[in-house]
């Protein structure tokens, strides 16, 4: 762009440059003109002052030979054959002669010479006299010899007593027969100023008379006139006599020095030309002063020229300059306005202008192709980039969503109000493609620049990611904060200045409802209060010390803590951080009360179990041991063998409980086939099956129908196992019996219970052993000289609650234990009868 | 000839250890912890092979107690033969002074091994 700019430039400097010059040439060739037409004009002034000169000189000349010869004429006459000389002098005497300033020394002589009359000459005298009768004879020898009747002019000569020239003229006298009779002479005065007067206007100058051969007679300058010595010049002579058509002037150096222009003049019937010269020196004066002005006219024009090219170079510079910056900033408005749009574009804006009254709305085509319209050049209308798509504002209401049609029309009628209460709306517009739009529309009112009325022009930006993702955030936000609250797990959240900010309902729930005060508490002060809520025996250590343990593993930020009751419980606390901005970390409460008491339940049955698996084993084991290695008698091996098989046995039977507990306990009830059956029946079974130890009574059997829902498997091994206690812990022949128990309501459900006791008179339990007889593993005699698991008693209670029934104890030491059965009572099923009352 | 005493409530198991102690000692028996410590102050055995749980007031560990808190039973060798086998009972044990300590089920040859580097 620069280098265009700067061709442009030099292209406009060379014009300015060429401007100058023409007009330089210009002056130039005027004041040529101008020399030359005053030139030419001088030098007709100097040729008419030549002309002037030598007519004066001519005419002077002339006429003073004119009268010399008229003179001499006269005085011939009269001296002719009239009368002869004498006569003549007689005549000349008498006429009037001419001034004799011209003509002096009136001379008639006779053809011998003798002086007929002599007029009296003041100025010859002595030896002018001499030279004069000289003269005379030569004259008179000349008229002899010549027989012409013209006046003759002889030599000029220089009076020495008056220092004047004098030029002697004679005409010569014939008698009537044509004789020469003699001669009249007289001499003409050359005075300078009667013939040359002001001949001569300039300095310097010369005039000549000539005669025709080119002999100077006479020579007049600044000094006064001389006798010419010389001759004219060839060259002037040439031009002379080149000179066909008139005199010319010509220019020579003279002897002098001095330069001069000649002009010369033929004086008429005189062998005689006058010559006037002028100093080209004072001619050249003449014209200096319309030199000056000339030379002053172009030196002030060509200075103006100059000045004037001079500004328009400084004007065409700053011009450019100022052209140049023009251009730039119109650049740089281009560059910005190209960046402004690819910045809306980017920000999915785009702009948009509403006009008054016309209700023509006109969008960008950046907002146009948002929308998937098809975008179109409009001549007429407003272009923010060049190109926009102009619509009806009906046409685009149509566009807007119904519901918000309202918010479109009402904000751009407050913006027409200048109302500041609606500075902007977000409104959503639908796309072509069918798909919603969400734009946030902001606009100013401004005049029409362009016709009558206001436009209302603004942005329009695309917030429609911006709108999905609040919609996402303020979902994922309610269900966070569902979340939180249905949550069985404490939260306490703490802002980044680590104050507790949150704490969730589950967390109040933990505390018992002591949390009020936690908002805002701090970090340490939140510590001590949660370490004064928990047990001295297992006691928070403070969040400062999770949150260093956090830093460094995070999944070792944790530690069970026991709260005090009531209801205690044991709590699992452990915090994370968070990178989050307003959340430094979460403090996570959960409350593991019941899965450490499963943990702890679980562990202790374990332990118990392992226990009694290794006592029975252990005889196993051992007495296995001792038959391989040892070499024993045959009682021995037998009795040893015994052993071995029955605690083989019992190993098996605490195999069996312990898979029927572990059973129950994952599953519950599922399996069973409840179904009503008749108490008494099944009781029946039981007994007539049970093999008694030997030595032992068969049990008693008083029982009416007893209609109850059980699982016949279920409810037969409780009989048994209680049967079976009852034989094992009674003395043989000591009674069993089974009786009916009094109906009753289950305490916690309501059901109506039916059953029977199953009473033995045997060892019977103290206090102590009545309230651990339904432990697992818990034996009334662990010497293992009665069989038994210790199991079976848990068992039957576990059987009894899944029945939903229970089992009662009733005992004391060396009074027998009695053990009520109670099964949930069941409708009769069909093809029973109802039992009998009583 | 060296006194073991056998202290187990388990029948089967007292007869198992004397079995293990062969006839290279004289054996003595208890059920229970106040029966074994009785026996043990009056009888002065040279070996006890201790169970831990036993009924009765005294477990095997006060027991053993006793035996180590009392100097005129110096020298007593204690072996415990128990069902509790964790190593935290391990650890229990040798806390509580215990010389051996055999988890059921145990190898009746190494107990009587143990007894007889121990007493001879």
């Amino acid at each position: 762009m620069d280098n265009k700019l700067l061709a442009h430039l030099r292209r406009w400097q060379l014009a300015v440059w060429l401007n100058c010059l023409f007009w330089l040439v210009m002056v130039g060739v005027g004041a040529w003109f101008g020399y030359e037409a005053m030139k030419e004009r001088h030098q007709a002034a100097v040729a008419l002052a030549h002309q002037g000169a030598l007519r004066y000189l001519s005419a002077n000349l002339q006429q003073a030979l004119e009268r010399a010869d008229q003179l001499l004429w006269v005085a011939a006459s009269n001296q002719g054959p009239a009368g002869g000389p004498a006569a003549a002098a007689a005549a000349a005497s008498g006429i009037p002669l001419p001034s004799s300033l011209i003509c002096a020394g009136l001379t008639v002589l006779n053809a011998r010479g003798e002086v007929l009359l002599s007029e009296p000459d003041s100025h010859h005298s002595g030896q002018d006299s001499l030279q004069e009768t000289e003269r005379l004879a030569a004259d008179l020898a000349w008229h002899r010899a010549n027989s012409t009747q013209q006046m003759h002019l002889s030599d000029i000569h220089q009076d020495l007593k008056n220092n004047e020239l004098d030029w002697h003229v004679s005409r010569r006298i014939n008698t009537a027969s044509g004789e020469f009779a003699g001669l009249a002479a007289c001499h003409i005065d050359l005075n300078a100023s009667l013939i040359f007067g002001s001949a001569r206007s300039f300095k310097d100058g010369t005039s000549l008379i000539v005669s025709s051969d080119g002999q100077v007679l006479v020579q007049n300058t600044d000094a006064g006139s001389t006798l010419g010595g010389g001759r004219l010049s060839p060259a002037l002579l040439e031009s002379i006599r080149l000179a066909a058509d008139g005199p010319r002037l010509h220019l020579q150096q003279d002897p002098d020095g001095e330069q001069r222009q000649y002009s010369w003049l033929a004086v008429a019937g005189r062998p005689l030309l006058v010559v006037n010269g002028m100093s080209q020196k004072n001619i050249d004066l003449l014209t200096s002063p319309a030199r000056q002005l000339i030379g002053f006219l172009v030196g002030i024009t060509s200075l103006l020229v100059a000045i004037a090219t001079a500004a328009m170079l400084w004007g065409l510079r700053s011009l450019f300059a100022q052209f140049v910056l023009r251009l730039k900033d119109e650049q740089q408005l281009l560059e910005q306005t190209q960046l402004l749009h690819q910045v809306l574009n980017n920000a999915g804006a785009g702009q948009w202008q509403l006009q008054w009254p016309s209700m023509r709305l006109t969008v960008s085509n950046l907002l146009a192709l948002r929308l998937g319209l098809q975008v179109s050049a409009d001549a007429g209308a407003p272009a923010f980039d060049g190109q926009s798509s102009t619509l009806s504002a009906k046409a685009w209401l149509r566009l807007i969503h119904p519901a918000d049609r309202g918010l479109a029309t009402g904000f751009a009628q407050a913006r027409r109000k200048g109302l500041e209460t609606q500075p902007e709306v977000v409104i959503r517009l639908r796309h072509q493609a069918g798909r919603l739009c969400w734009f946030r529309l902001s606009g100013e009112v401004q005049p029409n620049q362009i016709g009558p009325g206001k436009v209302l022009s603004g942005l329009a930006l695309d917030v429609t990611e911006e709108r999905f993702a609040r919609t996402q955030i303020e979902d994922r936000t309610a269900q966070l904060n569902t979340l939180f609250s249905l949550s069985p797990d404490g939260l306490v959240v703490f802002d980044a200045q680590r104050m507790v900010k949150y704490a969730n309902p589950a967390f109040e729930r933990l505390c018992n409802g002591r949390a009020e005060q936690i908002k805002n508490m701090r970090e340490a002060e939140f510590s001590s209060w949660l370490g004064s809520l928990c047990t001295a025996e297992q006691a928070f250590s403070g969040i400062a010390l999770l949150r260093s343990k956090a830093s460094t593993d995070p999944n070792s930020a944790w530690e069970l803590v026991t709260t005090e009751g009531p209801p205690s419980r044991v709590v699992r606390l452990s915090l994370v951080l968070s990178n989050a901005q307003s959340v430094s970390q979460i403090l996570y409460l959960r409350d593991v009360t019941h899965e450490t008491e499963v943990a702890r339940v679980k562990n202790r049955f374990l332990t118990s179990a392992a226990h009694e698996l290794r006592t029975p084993l252990a005889s196993v084991v051992g007495f296995a041991e001792i038959l391989v290695t040892h070499q024993l008698a045959a009682d021995k091996q037998l009795e040893f063998a015994r052993i071995v098989w029955r605690q083989s046995l019992h190993l098996s039977g605490i195999l069996d409980e312990l898979l029927d507990i572990s059973r129950m306990d994952a599953r519950g009830a599922a399996g069973w086939h409840l179904q009503a059956l008749d108490l008494a029946e099944l009781a029946g079974q039981v007994l007539a099956s049970f093999q008694p130890p030997s030595g032992h009574l068969r049990a008693s059997l008083a029982l009416s129908p007893l209609i109850v829902r059980v699982d016949p498997m279920r409810a037969q091994q409780v009989i048994r196992n209680v049967l079976s206690n009852a034989y094992h812990h009674s003395a043989a022949g000591s009674p069993v019996s089974i009786s009916q128990a009094p109906a009753q309501l289950h305490p916690h459900s309501g059901a109506p219970l039916l059953g029977i006791e199953i009473q033995d008179a045997g060892a019977g339990m103290n206090e102590q052993e009545l309230a651990q007889a339904f432990d697992r593993f818990y034996r009334a005699d662990p010497s293992g000289s009665r069989p038994g698991t210790g199991l079976g008693l848990s068992l039957c209670q576990d059987i009894m609650n899944l029945l939903g029934g229970l089992i009662l104890l009733r005992s004391a030491p060396q009074q027998g234990t009695t053990v009520t059965l109670l099964f949930v009572q069941a409708d009769l099923p069909v093809g029973h009868s109802p039992p009998e009352p009583g | 000839m060296k006194t073991v005493l056998i202290v187990d409530d388990h029948a089967d198991m007292r007869r198992l250890l004397s079995i293990s102690a062969g006839s290279d000692f004289h054996v003595l028996e208890a059920e229970d912890g106040e029966s074994a410590l009785e026996a043990i102050r009056r009888q002065r055995p040279d070996a006890v092979l201790l169970d831990i749980m036993m009924p009765g007031a005294m477990d095997g560990l006060q027991v053993l107690d006793a035996i180590r808190a009392d100097p005129a039973l110096k020298g007593i060798r204690v072996a415990m033969v128990t069902a509790r086998g964790q190593a935290s009972d391990l650890g229990i044990g040798k806390a509580h002074g215990a010389d051996a300590y055999f988890v059921k089920p145990f190898s009746p040859l190494k107990l009587l091994s143990w007894l007889r580097s121990n007493l001879n």
